[in-house]
């Protein structure tokens, strides 16, 4: 069978308030995937987020989590969501021990803000409760400097991979899949196409997002979004080399190139520790802040409304401009001062997805269910 | 001066002592150029064939390789390619000079190889060795003649906005050749300074050749390299037997293209890799397409050379 049968082309969603009014880029997707009948994103629990907050969480001058209050916020998180009392049962609404599970985390913070160690653990431990075998849990990043540098290894059973997508250099597509693309040209770039990474496409059955929560430059925020989609394909830095990015509607597109919003089943956005400002890496501590929660839920989007109002609060509370601010007057070098940024933040790129079918973003749809231990 | 050899490869222009001689010979140069002056002392060496030159009847060149930019602000690290391309296809039948440091020489060698031009080559002696194997290595994949094909038509008017402009199409990767003006052999013809393509100074050439691709259409070009921004191609050969060369002007700075994806237009199920520096390389996710072939090639140290054909 060609791969290439199912070709189509995401077309431009209506304009909604808080974008950019200029025409969306023309994008070609490529995947030989078609949508699941019961698709991940935005799942059985469209709408509905889950917030476990626990002080215990995390100590904030030293950065140490706490393993067992971290197994007991996701135990708690899961029971929520789902509605069942016993962990196994919760899991198993996701995974079966057939699956090959991909963790989706983020490192790109490393190694002061990512996702941390201690509920990736947790969440491998919930995995092989239910009967997963390690050697079918897959914990994988783009980069492998920043995966490596985080140590996952050491914190879960022997036999479950670590796997990046690109080397030390950086300069291969070869942990890519050549046959599942996006291709789109955004300010003339010769390199147009950005390839989803290999074992999404050809070895998950299942994935589960496990992001931090993060403000970033150039997308506003780095929540489930964008690291589920930024985080799969390569090639993407391009979307925002200028002050205007494409940022806006290249994180909505890449999430909804199958086969990623039908094997996404779960996101955990870990918010224990956080970045407010100079997002999505860490160079700064002045920006970094401890939210001790997590958040856990099938809809990316309704999340992803979620943690742009926490950080929304985070820099209205610092004295920082609204990560939907577009005046020139912020745009600077200098971000080490919170009143600048490099570019004009695209936080309009969680609504965008709402339309792209992946959540709900309407606030008013949106169950926020806060758990406190 | 006269073609040196019968197939054009680049020489070793050498201007130390007839005492290097052994050390040349232990590299493996067997060819030298010298200057005129010089060349009586180089007669005692056997094993040399020694050619005297004039190098006020050639051309120097500029090194090629990349320049990083590192302090700009960006997530997207593409460097600016130094390309002597456009050069040899403004003056095919000149005569060049590159005078470059060690780590320059193999990848100045294998530009001029592939562009079919004659060029003498000036390194030190840390250079000679991997020169000598890069010479090595041309003359064992032998030239195909390296008659250019090309989408673009470019009809040159001599000036320095038309050579940025080729200079600009090198890099991009748009295969043009240059035309005369009644020429109708190609998908594209550009004449510049004209109402379609109006350059009348350097600074007009980056919109023109936006404007040119643009014209082309990306699904229209022959070739696409996707995953790199440090490779040029260059193609020669015949349509149904065509033969893309590949250099990587990162190996300099020591870039190592990991792995690319190249897309061809036409159905090519045949197909040979002859790598440099990667003996033994084989294609990876060959696909024959509708209308185009597609593969990636693991890696790319320096040059390679694909022969496809139908």
């Amino acid at each position: 069978m060609n791969r290439r049968t199912f070709v189509c082309a995401a077309t431009a969603a209506p304009l909604l308030g808080r974008i950019p009014t200029a025409p969306l880029p023309s994008y070609r997707v490529v995947t030989p995937f078609k949508p699941s009948a019961h698709r991940g994103m935005p799942g059985p629990y469209s709408g509905e987020v889950v917030r476990v907050h626990s002080d215990a969480s995390i100590d904030a001058r030293s950065g140490i989590v706490n393993q067992t209050v971290v197994t007991n916020m996701l135990s708690r998180g899961m029971r929520a969501l789902t509605g069942d009392t016993r962990d196994e049962d919760c899991w198993a609404r996701f995974i079966s021990p057939l699956d090959i599970v991909g963790i989706k985390v983020n490192c790109s913070g490393a190694p002061h803000v990512m996702s941390s160690p201690e509920v990736v653990a947790a969440i491998v431990k919930n995995l092989t409760a239910i009967g997963v075998p390690p050697e079918r849990i897959w914990i994988y990043e783009r980069f492998e400097s920043q995966l490596k540098s985080v140590g996952y290894d050491k914190c879960v059973p022997k036999g479950v991979h670590i796997w990046a997508a690109e080397g030390k250099f950086r300069t291969s597509v070869l942990g890519y899949d050549p046959d599942i693309y996006v291709e789109v040209n955004f300010f003339g770039e010769e390199d147009t196409r950005s390839f989803m990474t290999r074992p999404v496409a050809d070895t998950f059955t299942k994935i589960i997002n496990v992001p931090k929560m993060k403000e970033h430059q150039a997308a506003g925020v780095t929540g489930c979004l964008k690291n589920i989609s930024y985080g799969d394909f390569s090639n993407m830095d391009r979307s925002h080399r200028f002050t205007k990015t494409n940022t806006y509607s290249f994180i909505g597109t890449l999430a909804s190139v199958e086969p990623i919003p039908s094997r996404t089943v779960l996101n955990i956005m870990d918010g224990l520790s956080a970045v407010w400002h100079a997002g999505p890496f860490s160079e700064y501590p002045q920006f970094r802040f401890y939210p001790k929660q997590i958040l856990f839920g099938t809809d990316p989007v309704a999340m992803d409304h979620v943690l742009i109002d926490l950080i929304e609060a985070k820099r209205k509370a610092e004295g920082a401009p609204s990560l939907f601010d577009r005046s020139p007057s912020h745009i600077g070098p200098d971000n080490a001062n919170p009143q600048f940024n490099h570019y004009i933040r695209e936080p309009g790129h969680v609504e965008y997805a709402s339309e792209l079918g992946l959540g709900v973003y309407d606030s008013s749809r949106i169950k926020l269910k806060t758990i406190e231990l | 001066m006269v073609p040196l050899f019968a197939i054009v490869l680049p020489t070793l222009f050498w201007t130390q002592g007839v005492n290097t001689g052994p050390k040349l010979l232990s590299a493996g140069i067997t060819q030298v150029a010298v200057p005129r002056s010089e060349s009586g002392n180089w007669n005692t060496i056997a094993g040399i064939s020694v050619h005297p030159v004039d190098l006020t009847a050639t051309i120097r060149l500029g090194n090629p390789g990349v320049t990083l930019h590192l302090d700009e602000a960006s997530a997207t690290r593409v460097p600016w390619l130094s390309s002597n391309g456009w050069r040899f296809m403004r003056q095919p039948n000149a005569h060049f000079y590159y005078d470059v440091p060690a780590n320059t020489a193999t990848l100045a060698a294998a530009e001029a190889f592939c562009y079919g031009s004659e060029a003498l080559i000036h390194t030190d002696l840390n250079g000679i060795e991997p020169l000598a194997k890069m010479l090595q290595f041309l003359k064992s994949i032998n030239s195909d003649g390296a008659k250019p094909l090309a989408d673009i038509g470019f009809i040159d008017d001599g000036s320095a906005a038309s050579a940025e402009v080729m200079n600009l199409m090198v890099r991009n990767n748009l295969l043009f050749q240059i035309v005369p003006a009644s020429s109708s052999d190609h998908k594209l013809l550009v004449k510049p300074a004209s109402k379609e393509y109006p350059l009348t100074s350097v600074k007009d050439a980056d919109s023109i050749v936006h404007k040119i691709r643009a014209n082309l259409t990306d699904s229209k070009r022959t070739v696409r390299l996707f995953g790199t921004s440090v490779v040029i191609v260059h193609l020669t050969g015949a349509p149904d037997k065509p033969r893309l060369h590949l250099l990587n002007y990162g190996a300099p700075a020591h870039i190592r293209v990991g792995g690319f994806r190249v897309r061809v237009l036409g159905r090519y199920p045949k197909s040979q890799i002859s790598s440099f520096d990667s003996p033994g390389e084989k294609l990876l996710d060959y696909e024959v397409q509708s209308d185009a072939t597609e593969f990636t090639v693991p890696e790319l140290k320096t040059y390679a050379v694909i022969d496809l054909a139908r």
